[in-house]
């Protein structure tokens, strides 16, 4: 039988761009643990050549290697000099490796359950489901979370948070603009806060927030899991609730899902409709006008500063660090704003941390599958937290907030939160 | 010796975990930065100088071939296995062993990557002067493989000016130790030879290193030229002067093109020549001689002067013209860069050279170079798929060699010759002149066990 192509036209051209100058590996977090070629970005990109041009077939050792050895972080992309877009490449890959020898049963049931609407999974259901699939006894008998430690995972929210929330939130005093809010699954699941303080804050901003409760997980952990054909069904079910042209902006309160909305999105649809998969103009339109609307909150907070409420002041300081989750320092070159925000706060010192744009090491279920050099990585990032002594770690990204908190010093009694959970505490006086 | 047997056997010496073969992982060890691709049997990554030395025997006893690898950025085929065997990969011999503050030395293991040892040095108030433009990514072994240079050589000498000795792996896997921490040391300066053996020689599995204390004071100037006739005479003028900068580097259009695209640095697309000026030392005088610079730049009509205001503003520059290389990767998907060397005041005339070449060939020629070296770096854009075009790059490539020998220069200011260049050897050097370097690869591996095919054009027929 004769393989199926493993890239579009378009991504297999990017390939020869590649002119092996091996500067991609000063970025790879995983290179600096394993230290070999098959953990380089240069090295999955010949490896993607070779595939693509049949000297190469696809083997559980291939499947392996674009598994096992990449994290999906972006930072070899923003970083190739040629404009070589490794994770593309990566990502088809996993796809056709994913298609010949199938997938984790434990992910692939957890990703069924992501695609369908939540609505389906009804709270307390799926919330049992999830503490049994990560903390239940069996589980921890029979296997384990990775480098995660199970005790710390934090509990699942009582209440999913789009039980919470009414669709549509007015704003108080002027109103200003119009968002619609898309709350990752993790703000659904397990940080309910996060999305309270994101309402609250625009709220007093004078937004009003809409923010539809069919929505569904962004596919961004679907798609680089490989299972292309499930993330489809959230891409679409997105695109049809957020792309609207009615709106100031789409704001999101996790890295992966803005960077995912923003980059993955179009470029996917393309892609699938070059490989043959139906994919109609519409859609592609659609994808388009929703990367032009989405903004991670802290960008969109900061772009409104002015909109801010005066924050109150009360002799307390505390001291912060901040941490750039990949998927918006590398995929997005976003820097800048989540640290004014923190910055703007009277009550916080800010610290800047040695090697503040390094990933954690995380990587969605890469920590839970490649547990040894997921540890090594984020043990860097900790020792660089606890290096500044600051007693609360601000970052936008929920993954990003699960992983580190799951690996700090437990003596310290730090705090993981998200920039605009303190910008909600600092604006009520707290 | 059969594949499968060869790992078994090394499975044992060194353990599996440290031994690779299956064909995926074979591919993966086929290339460097260069064009040329050839695969080595299987791929072994040590820890230690006795695993170095216990593979290093093994293949001796049995014939079989061995070539050091760093992280594979040469752009030479220098890490490129032609004959098969053994690779053996450095970079988890990643320590740095000793820091000698009071004798500026600093030891360490060959797989150190440059920058990691830079940014260690840098909290201690110290330097490693030698700065090749892919040192982020490229090993201290792979530097001393190639005696690497980058802009900062042009004050301080390049890779061989900082190495004073360290432990090398012979031929037999016998363990030697050669120079030390002293700049002179009793005997035959093996360092001195060693370094820029590209792997032909030996393995260096320790290295002693010169260090420098930080400079006080740092500054850094972006000069835009509308000419890049203005620009060269910049620098022979700078330089007649009798000022010796840091760096004097220059990029020339279709780079700053490309750099621009890649780094979004606000350089002007429309710019004939950039010259990056860096100036160090003391803060007394800094003034001065920075004024002296920017009157000669006025006077070869320059177009803007941009000053880097702090270490920001400097390492972008920086990275703008490190990341040349690859960003001219955007431009066509492959590159041939050559790397010879001409006296600074034949540098003009040698590029007019270069850029006819290219119209003859029909091929576009990037130019990036070390300037205040007159190391040029000529990259010719084009298409590996294309094979009459990779015919004419090869052609053109030839040229270039042959302008740069005939101007009074050599055929490579640091990349190396590994296989890219092997056949313009003859251009410089002498049927005696290569006999005598024979004589030196023969003492120090008399059975061709090291990176055969490389550097020596006659032993590459016999081997
Ligand atoms: C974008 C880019 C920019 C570059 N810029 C510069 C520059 O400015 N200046 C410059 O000089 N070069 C430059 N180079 C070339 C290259 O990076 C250097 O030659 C570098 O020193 C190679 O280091 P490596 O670790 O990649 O070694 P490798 O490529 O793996 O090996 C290089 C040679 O050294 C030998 N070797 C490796 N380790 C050892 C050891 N422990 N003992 C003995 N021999 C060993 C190998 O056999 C091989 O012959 C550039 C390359 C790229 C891709």
């Amino acid at each position: 039988m004769k393989e199926k192509a493993v890239f579009s036209e378009n991504t297999k051209e990017n390939i020869y761009h590649c002119i092996k100058c091996g500067l991609c590996m000063a970025h790879c977090p995983v290179y600096k643990e394993v230290l070999s070629e098959e953990a380089t970005p240069r090295g999955k990109v010949q490896l993607s050549r070779q595939l693509s041009e049949g000297n190469l077939k696809m083997s559980k050792e291939v499947k392996n290697a674009f598994f096992s050895t990449c994290l999906l972080c972006g930072a070899c992309v923003s970083n190739c000099p040629s404009g070589v877009h490794g994770s593309n490449l990566y990502s088809g890959v996993r796809w056709r490796a994913v298609q010949k020898y199938g997938m984790d049963w434990k992910k692939k049931v957890m990703f069924q359950l992501l695609a369908k609407k939540w609505r389906m999974s009804k709270s307390a259901s799926l919330g049992k489901w999830a503490r049994k699939m990560f903390g239940g006894k069996w589980i921890e008998s029979r296997m384990n979370a990775g480098a995660l430690n199970v005790a710390r995972i934090p509990k699942v929210n009582e209440k999913e948070f789009s039980d919470m929330v009414p669709e549509v939130t007015k704003p108080e005093g002027k109103a200003r603009a119009k968002v619609l809010y898309f709350h990752g699954c993790a703000t659904n699941y397990l940080y309910a806060g996060i999305g309270t303080a994101v309402v609250d804050v625009l709220k007093k901003m004078g937004v009003e927030v809409i923010t539809p409760r069919e929505q569904t997980c962004c596919g961004m952990p679907i798609f680089m899991s490989g299972d292309r054909e499930a993330s489809i069904q959230n891409i679409r079910e997105n695109l049809r609730l957020f792309a609207r042209e009615d709106i100031d902006a789409v704001v999101c309160d996790c890295a992966t899902c803005s960077d995912g909305l923003k980059k993955e999105y179009p470029h996917l649809l393309l892609d699938l409709r070059q490989l043959g998969e139906d994919v109609t103009d519409e859609e592609l339109k659609a994808a388009e006008l929703l990367a032009k609307k989405v903004k991670d909150v802290t960008v969109f907070i900061d772009e409104h500063k002015d909109w801010l409420p005066a924050m109150k002041e009360n002799g307390k300081k505390v001291r912060v660090t901040y941490h750039d989750p990949c998927h918006l320092v590398q995929g997005q070159k976003i820097t800048a704003q989540p640290r004014n925000i923190l910055k703007a706060i009277p009550g916080v010192e800010y610290v800047e941390m040695p090697g503040a744009g390094d990933c954690c090491g995380g990587g969605g279920s890469f920590q839970v599958e490649h547990a040894e050099t997921s540890r090594k990585i984020t043990k860097r990032k900790v020792d660089n937290i606890h290096s500044t002594k600051a007693q609360i770690l601000a970052t936008c990204c929920p993954g990003c907030t699960l992983t580190i908190s799951n690996h700090l010093d437990p003596s310290l009694n730090m705090r993981v939160m998200h920039p605009v959970q303190l910008l909600q505490m600092a604006l009520s006086g707290k | 010796m059969e594949k499968e047997k060869m790992v078994k056997e090394l499975n044992r010496l060194i353990g599996k975990e440290s031994v690779l073969g299956t064909d995926m992982q074979i591919q993966l060890y086929e290339y460097d930065a260069s064009l040329i691709r050839s695969k080595p049997d299987c791929i072994v990554l040590p820890t230690s100088t006795e695993q170095v030395s216990k593979v290093v025997k093994f293949a001796h006893d049995n014939g079989i071939r061995v070539i050091a690898r760093g992280a594979g950025t040469n752009l030479s085929g220098g890490s490129i296995s032609l004959q098969g065997g053994i690779a053996i990969v450095l970079t988890r011999m990643n320590n740095i062993l000793e820091l000698d503050i009071e004798n500026q030395r600093v030891v360490v293991q060959p797989g150190v990557i440059t920058l990691n040892l830079k940014n260690f040095l840098a909290k201690h108030g110290y330097l490693y002067q030698p700065d090749p433009a892919s040192e982020k990514a490229s090993t201290l072994g792979g530097n001393i493989g190639e005696n690497s240079g980058g802009p900062h050589c042009l004050k301080y000498g390049v890779t061989s000016n900082h190495v004073l000795g360290g432990e090398l792996v012979l031929y037999n896997g016998e363990v030697v130790q050669i120079g030390g921490k002293a700049l002179d040391n009793p005997g035959y300066d093996l360092s001195g030879v060693f370094v820029g053996s590209e792997g032909t020689l030996g393995i260096m599995t320790k290295a002693i290193l010169r260090i420098m204390p930080k400079a006080e004071a740092v500054k850094t100037m972006m000069c835009i030229f509308n000419s890049i006739e203005e620009g060269g005479d910049t620098v022979s003028a700078i330089i007649a002067d009798g000022i010796i900068p840091a760096t004097l580097e220059m990029m020339d259009n279709l780079t700053i093109k490309a750099v621009e695209e890649a780094y979004n640095m606000g350089l002007p697309k429309d710019a004939a020549a950039i010259l990056i000026i860096e100036l160090d030392g003391l803060s007394d005088g800094m003034e001065r001689l920075t004024n002296r610079i920017l009157d000669i730049c006025k006077k070869h009509h320059v177009r803007e002067i941009r000053v880097a205001k702090d270490q920001a503003e400097r390492d972008k520059i920086w990275a703008g013209r490190k990341g040349a290389f690859g960003a001219v990767g955007r431009l066509r998907p492959n590159y041939m860069v050559n790397d010879g060397t001409v006296p600074r005041t034949k540098l003009p005339e040698t590029l007019a050279k270069v850029i006819a070449i290219g119209k003859k060939y029909n091929l576009p020629i990037a130019n990036v170079f070390h300037a205040g070296d007159g190391n040029l770096h000529p990259l010719i854009l084009f298409d590996e798929r294309d094979a009459d075009e990779l015919k004419r790059v090869h052609a053109a490539a030839n040229e270039i060699l042959k302008v740069c020998a005939d101007m009074g220069g050599t055929i490579s200011g640091e990349h190396g010759i590994g296989v890219e260049k092997i056949h313009g050897m003859q251009l410089i050097c002498s049927s005696q002149d290569l006999a005598s370097m024979r004589n030196v690869k023969v003492a120090f591996d008399p059975d061709g066990t090291y990176n055969p095919g490389k550097v020596l054009p006659e032993l590459q027929k016999t081997a």
